[in-house]
């Protein structure tokens, strides 16, 4: 079911693929679709090497929505390896070139026959929103890659891929992976974090050759099903970020159970990084019990950041959480219930729940700036939209914890800063009318 | 059959023979064919007219906008949202099932769920391509609830892939505000007042041209951005419209004209102190306020004659990049400040403002495109100017060819010290000119060599009709 929704935040499949695309070097989305569908998601996506008007895009209009658009795509993908350098070009169809049944297939595989390395994947909107467009355009790049290139199978021992975590969706993507990135070194693993600094075709290609893939969200789940059908690469799930020492320890140790590594090395490592936020902790208990930092919360995002934050905050920082409101579609039905868990990306039905849940502080995404506003409350961003710039700043592992303490004190203090400014106006008003 | 009649609207090309891709001398194009159509067989991403009306109705108050369609066709609200248009979206959410089999009753939904929780003067519902193609009856659906509900309901047909030009959205909603909203019983009663229209201006320059207005003493109803139903049901008592950019309001000027007698001033975007002097003039001669505004001319070029003696701009090559009549105004400004217009760049020419093409050096190089970086790129790496002005989004990537990009959507250019702002801001960026150094040493544009070195218009070519 698709319900009418208010404030969506989730936008589309051709939106999500399109982004999940610019986030790897030298791969180019070729856009099949009506001409805002690109600028729809990149005009707000205000941290990226993009302004989205670089984008390849056949703009259809009336004409090829009534005769077929399927020449328009052909002349597009010839003229886009002329003008564009690129390693791989994705073919990505809209919504109207779907409903008019253009035949993206047969085009990109013209191309291939010609040499070029375009492959497609059918993004309408009306399929599905951003997350099921990274997710099918990572696995459609997984299938066809081998037909344009030549991947590396062989096995590598130590090296892992890491899925799940949706650029721009997850609005610390940057920092998360370079953190998973660090950790996973530390412990003498080579990553492929697949997204963002350094990451291109080549890390693509040695997708095949890893011993092991680890998902961090639901969202990762089917391409690491496909890659254990297709290579034989086991996984692991966690379902949610690992934020803070507790979670990290036990996500290092959950894959020392299956690769081999220096035990010693681990040991050392987890008891330098447990130790370093002990420290933080104690330069902020003051902070911490002066102000009263002891709330109960609400908190809305993808389901694998909400579960993430919720139990490092309740775990290591004494906050125990009323409501999680999970804003990533649900995938299938049945999903299981959980106690305050629900299932929303409407922002009436959120600012509902949150209402009668008598939250005392929000960790939600932008949009919930209005009923923070509401209820007077605190509010920290850490879900899609955001109003903030945030490069690589990351709440995933042990510096993600640190990171994540840092900002959430910053935003209780300054909360009750206010709320002081505002009884010395109170009071001064009760003075004056007092005389 | 007048401005405002009619249901939907033609898409602006067969309208005022919009052309949407070009490249030739001012002269050359001014002497175009009318019925010329160009298309390009490579092209880049850019806005169309969901975009452009979405913004334009964001910008009106105590409205609600209904997006008809799946959701990532109401994606770009958020952005709007967080640039401050505070008025709240629904989108009806349309998956395949809806794609197939229509999303009226989800319409219904939509709007009563609006209406109940925000009881908003205004509900403006959006067409998008899949309700478009699907033909969903959006009238039937806003007909019956505009019985049941205490509010007006107002049909956007945006269709997406009408026109070729994103400016059309602009026209439909201004079509769609005249048709619904606009009643002939309102002329009764006219006040002094200037219809002033804003479309896609931004903040700066409505308040400076306001503050101007102010002084003179006009009594201004504003319509577009920022406009109440009660300024735009009041429009056809003012005494005259004036747009901001003809290009983007004509349509509702003339509109005004044709049908409540409202005379429709025609006029340069008031960039510049030639431009700005001739706007005061032409609206201080309507109210006659003709000493107000000498006064206020003498005052400002007393304060600006400083700037233009020093020419700030002198030696620089400048390349711009903007709306047509946006460019067009700020040449004359670049010129005041003794700066050279090496070429321009503009979203779309039409008959709406072709004229002006005359009044440019006759063989300035004049490109049509909105977006479509690529052929920019091509254009710069040729001519290679010191100075690139152009809008949000399409500014940036030219520091990569070591060259400094002005954006202009959150300056003041509009007034008298238009010019001092953008000489201000040219000279710190100059003071900068090592930063862009090395952006431009360190990062490439995603474009071949072999098509930088093509000629710009390879991929533009008539339409076969």
């Amino acid at each position: 079911m698709s319900k009418v929704l208010e404030k969506s935040r989730n936008s589309c499949a051709l939106q999500g693929a399109t982004k999940t695309i610019l986030e790897i070097d030298g791969v180019i989305p070729i856009v099949h679709s009506t001409a805002g569908c690109a600028i729809q998601q990149t005009i707000g996506d205000k941290v990226s090497g993009y302004s989205g008007f670089e984008i390849p895009s056949t703009n259809v209009i009336e004409k090829q929505v009534i005769f077929g658009g399927g020449s328009r795509l052909r002349e597009q993908i010839k003229n886009t390896v002329k003008v564009i350098s690129g390693d791989l070009y994705v073919t990505l169809s809209g919504c109207a070139p779907e409903l008019v049944g253009d035949d993206v297939i047969t085009m990109a595989n013209e191309a291939q026959e010609q040499g070029e390395p375009v492959i497609y994947f059918k993004a309408p909107g009306f399929k599905g929103k951003f997350h099921l467009g990274y997710e099918g355009v990572v696995n459609s790049i997984i299938n066809q890659l081998p037909t344009v290139a030549k991947v590396n199978t062989e096995k590598q021992e130590n090296l892992v891929n890491i899925f799940g975590i949706i650029p721009g969706q997850d609005i610390h993507w940057r920092g998360n992976l370079e953190e998973l990135k660090r950790i996973l070194e530390a412990i003498g693993l080579k990553v492929n974090t697949l997204f963002g600094f350094g990451q291109g075709i080549n890390q693509w290609k040695k997708i095949p050759s890893a011993s092991l893939n680890l998902v961090f969200s639901k969202w990762g789940i089917s391409i690491a099903e496909n890659l254990e059908k297709k290579y034989e690469t086991p996984f692991l799930n966690f379902k949610s970020l690992p934020i803070g020492a507790e979670a990290t320890i036990s996500f290092i140790k959950s894959i020392s159970e299956i690769i081999k590594v220096d035990e010693e090395k681990i040991e050392k490592f987890i008891s330098e990084e447990k130790k370093k936020e002990e420290y933080y902790i104690n330069n902020l208990l003051n902070l911490y019990f002066d102000y009263n930092f002891q709330r109960s919360i609400g908190i809305i995002g993808d389901e694998s950041t909400i579960n993430g934050v919720s139990s490092f905050l309740a775990r290591t920082f004494g906050l125990s959480t009323k409501v999680r409101i999970a804003t990533d579609p649900i995938q299938d039905e049945s999903e299981h219930e959980e106690a305050n868990l629900y299932h929303t990306d409407d922002v009436n039905e959120i600012q509902e729940i949150l209402r009668d849940s008598h939250v005392e502080l929000i960790l939600g995404s932008s949009l919930e700036k209005e009923i923070s506003e509401e209820l007077n409350i605190p509010l920290q961003v850490i879900s899609f939209p955001v109003d903030k710039v945030i490069l690589n700043t990351g709440y995933l592992g042990f510096n993600g914890g640190i990171n994540l303490l840092e900002n959430l004190s910053t935003i209780l203090l300054n909360h009750e800063r206010t709320v002081k400014q505002r009884l010395a106006g109170d009071i001064k008003s009760l003075i004056s009318r007092a005389k | 059959m007048g401005v405002f009649d009619g249901n939907k609207l033609q898409g602006r090309e067969k309208r005022v023979s919009t052309l949407s891709a070009y490249l030739g001398t001012a002269h050359n194009l001014s002497k175009e064919d009318e019925d010329r159509q160009n298309i390009r067989t490579y092209s880049e991403a850019t806005f169309d007219e969901v975009i452009y009306a979405l913004e334009l109705l964001g910008n009106i108050e105590d409205s609600i906008i209904v997006i008809h369609g799946p959701s990532g066709c109401g994606n770009v609200k958020l952005h709007y949202w967080e640039e401050g248009s505070k008025s709240s979206w629904y989108v009806t959410n349309l998956n395949e099932r809806d794609s197939i089999l229509g999303g009226d009753e989800k319409l219904r939904e939509a709007i009563n769920l609006s209406y109940r929780k925000h009881e908003p003067k205004l509900i403006f519902v959006v067409a998008t391509p899949v309700v478009a193609i699907n033909n969903d009856d959006i009238s039937a659906v806003v007909r019956e609830l505009e019985e049941e509900l205490d509010t007006r309901i107002v049909p956007i047909f945006t269709d997406g892939f009408k026109s070729k030009t994103a400016i059309n959205g602009y026209d439909v909603v201004l079509h769609a505000l005249g048709k619904y909203l606009i009643k002939s019983n309102e002329k009764d009663g006219k006040d002094n007042s200037l219809n002033l229209i804003s479309i896609s201006e931004n903040n700066k320059d409505i308040k400076e041209i306001l503050l101007l207005l102010k002084e003179l003493g006009i009594d201004t109803n504003i319509v577009g951005k920022f406009s109440t139903y009660e300024n735009i049901k009041n429009a056809p008592k003012a005494k005259v419209s004036v747009a901001l950019n003809d290009d983007e309001g004509y349509f509702l000027g003339i509109g005004l004209e044709e049908s409540y007698d409202v005379p429709y001033i025609k006029t340069n975007i008031p960039i510049g102190i030639n431009n700005t002097t001739n706007w005061i003039k032409l609206i201080g001669e309507v109210f006659d306020k003709n000493d107000e505004v000498k006064k206020i001319i003498a005052q400002k070029t007393l304060k600006t004659r400083n700037l233009i003696d020093k020419t700030p701009l002198s030696g620089l090559k400048i390349y711009i990049n903007l709306k047509a009549s946006s460019a067009f105004s700020l040449i004359t400004l670049i010129r005041e400040l003794g700066g050279e217009v090496v070429g321009i760049t503009v979203d779309e020419i039409d008959k709406v403002n072709k004229k002006k093409l005359e009044e440019l050096k006759y063989d300035l190089q004049v490109h049509v495109a909105s977006g479509q970086l690529f052929e920019n790129a091509n254009i710069l790496s040729k001519i290679n100017p010191d100075v690139y002005i152009g809008e949000k989004g399409k500014t940036a990537w030219v520091s990569k060819l070591g060259i400094i990009p002005i954006s202009i959507d959150n300056i003041t250019l509009y007034g008298f010290d238009g010019g001092k702002k953008l000489a201000d801001l040219i000279d710190k960026s100059l003071k900068g000119k090592e930063f862009i150094n090395s952006v431009a040493e360190n990062h490439k544009l995603p474009y071949k060599d072999t098509w930088l070195k093509k000629s710009t218009n390879w991929y533009i070519k008539q339409e076969v009709k």
